[in-house]
């Protein structure tokens, strides 16, 4: 049975960034439910948050001269993070350090504040538009968009969606069902034991290495962009590759079925060792590599 | 060469793409074989019978009054199933944006100028050839390809709006529109693939893929502006 | 109106135009259905399909190929298209439902191309739809498998069982 705080705190602290030059430093504290909903709220600066085996919230923030209020507030739901400043103008930078209870669940808004998840294990949804994204861990979800910045996800969950603009996106720890999406984007996976992949890209290079799962149904997508499969030599994998203009290479397996026509597309099968993993490449005129990882 | 080997052979030595090796080997077992002999001339028979056939059959009736009455029709009357978006592509997801959207018309001077104009042409092209926009019926899994299309277009016509009328910092927008010129591009030239091979099952899917690519940047972007 | 000025017309919504474009392709196009689906008024139906198709996606024909090329991918892919989803059993055609089986009575030369047109609408419907697009229209192995959804070598080998059908029945 969880113990759990009864104190409510609904303190609000409204601190003024007015004044010296140098960056200011704050530091609460709140006692919070070990599964609390923690909302965070940084446009800009870097926010990083970690998982800690106390029932409470510790925030320790460092604000640039114009960079808003600090808030913080709630028990099971928590809402805490920089109130930008309304009177317009450029916000200045405001460093998060939030410390959570492992079991939360953490949603973090930024701008081009970057944001660094590790060590919790509720769901994770994690927004930014041109700052990057980390997450650690073992996460019980995760969902992290960037339009430009860098995501990285590496950290065993059972589901993970990341989805970029341009910003590029990797992959790997263990991801039973994962899916990325980009415009322009690299994306690279390090498979293992997807039970469920899908990557899709319009421009963006998409690279898979390892060893994916027997048994995985993988599917990659894309209009232009490159796609290469490094995959361990004892992989098992059939991999089906449609396309329409794209050269397709293939120095692991061997090769199956092959249509080749120049109006309606080839399709291309490759069948490494038994075939236990469904891989199904589609792309308009992206390169296909596949190969033998080193 | 036995006869089982000929005989495989006799439909590349009928049209003349058998390699000259195998041509001679063919030919010299058929000098000897009466039963290989005739399946060759038999062959030849039915191909030159094929060439003579009419390339022309008028129908038994006239089709025009039918064809016309169908081309007035609001929704695409004809089916191809294999080229229906993915499961999730389909109205209901983007019915829902859209609804969550503020769908004010901007016309104020609007940066995405170039995509809007893309966008605004092909989707009254498509009304036009369709009579009138497409009644969507509503989570319909056997929606036809042009009306999935049509949708594509409405849905980031309203995300697009939507995004002008948000105030989204200079430096999103031009990301929304870096981004959005990628996309467009790699929609026209799926456009002109089709064309060249209208009704491919599998082009008409990636190009329904393209668009959703589409729908989630401006989703993605129409995120980033709220609270 | 001149021929060249047709298809510009139709896609600026001249019905005149596209009527003019039916008439000149109808045969064409009727011919195809007809041999593919071996029934006359399944033929009807998919040439109807065609026109009504062609009506809507002209604004994507930009003139690279010609028409009539684009047109008659168009019929080949809404026939087998059809043919896939619908999953109707076969139906025997008005032409083939006279005959007690397969094998056709040999016939003087003239008679000689109706017996074949009868013969390849009581073909097997696979082997039917290759004979058609390989033989008598003229379409590659590669491309028949890329439309027909099937490997290069199912066209191959339906093509010779075709052809082999063919000249049982009529010898």
């Amino acid at each position: 049975m969880r113990r759990r705080l009864t104190a409510v705190l609904t303190a609000v602290l409204t601190l003024t960034a007015a004044a010296p030059a140098a960056a200011q430093r704050f530091e609460r504290g709140l006692s919070a439910a070990s599964d609390a909903t923690i909302r965070v709220y940084n446009l800009s600066g870097s926010t990083t948050i970690v998982g800690w085996d106390r029932d409470s919230v510790a925030l320790v923030a460092e604000l640039e001269p114009g960079a808003g209020r600090v808030y913080v507030g709630g028990h099971e739901a928590i809402k805490l993070g920089i109130d930008p400043p309304t009177a317009g103008g450029i916000a200045g930078a405001a460093r998060l350090e939030v410390r959570v209870p492992r079991g939360s669940v953490v949603w973090v808004k930024a701008a081009d504040a970057s944001i660094e998840v590790d060590g919790v294990q509720g769901g994770l949804d994690l927004y930014s538009v041109t700052g990057n994204v980390r997450v650690r861990g073992a996460p019980s979800t995760v969902r992290a968009e960037s339009m430009e910045g860098a995501i990285s996800i590496d950290a065993r969950t059972p589901w993970a969606r990341a989805k970029t603009a341009s910003g590029s996106i990797d992959l790997a720890g263990g991801i039973s069902d994962l899916a990325a999406t980009t415009v322009s984007g690299t994306v690279r996976v390090a498979a293992s034991r997807q039970a469920r992949a899908r990557i899709e890209s319009v421009t963006g290079e998409v690279v898979v290495s390892g060893r994916p799962t027997r048994g995985g149904a993988w599917e990659i997508e894309t209009h232009s962009g490159a796609v290469t499969l490094e995959l361990a030599s004892d992989t098992d994998a059939q991999i089906d590759v449609h396309t329409f203009g794209g050269e397709v290479r293939s120095e692991l397996g061997r090769v199956g079925t092959r249509r080749v026509d120049d109006l309606a597309g080839s399709e291309l099968v490759i069948v490494a060792g038994t075939g236990g993993t469904s891989i199904t490449v589609r792309t308009f005129k992206g390169p296909v590599t596949v190969r033998a990882a080193p | 060469m036995n006869c089982e080997e000929v005989r495989e052979r006799l439909h590349d030595r009928a049209e003349g793409t058998l390699p000259v090796e195998d041509r001679r080997a063919v030919d010299a077992h058929l000098k000897t074989c009466l039963a290989c002999r005739a399946e060759a001339s038999e062959l030849e028979a039915l191909l030159s019978a094929v060439a003579e056939l009419p390339r022309e059959i008028r129908p038994p009736r006239d089709l025009w009054h039918a064809i016309d009455a169908r081309l007035d029709e609001p929704e695409a009357a004809v089916l191809d199933r294999r080229a229906l978006g993915r499961p999730g592509t389909g109205l209901p997801r983007w019915a829902l944006v859209a609804a969550g959207l503020a769908l004010v018309v901007v016309t104020a001077a609007v940066t995405s100028v170039l995509t809007r104009r893309y966008d605004e042409v092909m989707a009254l092209k498509l009304r036009r050839s369709d009579g009138e926009a497409p009644v969507a019926a509503p989570g319909s899994p056997t929606a036809p390809a042009v009306d999935q299309e049509a949708r594509f277009l409405a849905a980031s016509q309203e995300l697009l709006e939507g995004l002008e009328s948000q105030d989204l910092s200079p430096e999103t927008m031009a990301i929304v529109r870096r981004n959005l010129e990628v996309i467009d591009a790699a929609i026209a030239e799926l456009h002109a693939a089709l064309e060249r091979d209208p009704g491919n099952g599998e082009l008409t899917r990636m190009l329904l893929a393209t668009y959703q690519r589409k729908i989630d940047l401006l989703e993605q972007a129409a995120r980033s502006g709220e609270g | 109106m001149q021929v060249s000025e047709l298809v510009p017309r139709a896609r600026a919504g001249d019905r005149g135009a596209f009527q003019r474009l039916y008439e000149d392709h109808v045969g064409r196009v009727y011919a195809l259905c007809l041999r593919l689906t071996g029934d006359p008024e399944d033929a009807m139906e998919r040439t109807q399909d065609t026109f009504v198709r062609a009506w809507r996606k002209l604004d994507t024909f930009r003139g690279e190929a010609a028409f009539s090329t684009w047109l008659h991918r168009l019929a080949v892919n809404v026939v087998l298209a059809e043919h896939r989803s619908s999953g109707r059993r076969e139906r025997r055609t008005d032409l083939a439902a006279a005959e007690a089986g397969p094998r056709v009575q040999p016939a003087p030369r003239a008679g000689l191309a109706v017996d074949l047109e009868r013969a390849i609408a009581a073909l097997p419907p696979g082997a039917r739809a290759v004979f058609v697009l390989y033989d008598v229209e003229g379409y590659r192995h590669e491309e028949i498998a890329e439309m027909a959804g099937i490997a290069a070598g199912t066209s191959k080998a339906q093509l010779h069982r075709a052809r082999r059908l063919l000249r049982e029945a009529l010898s």
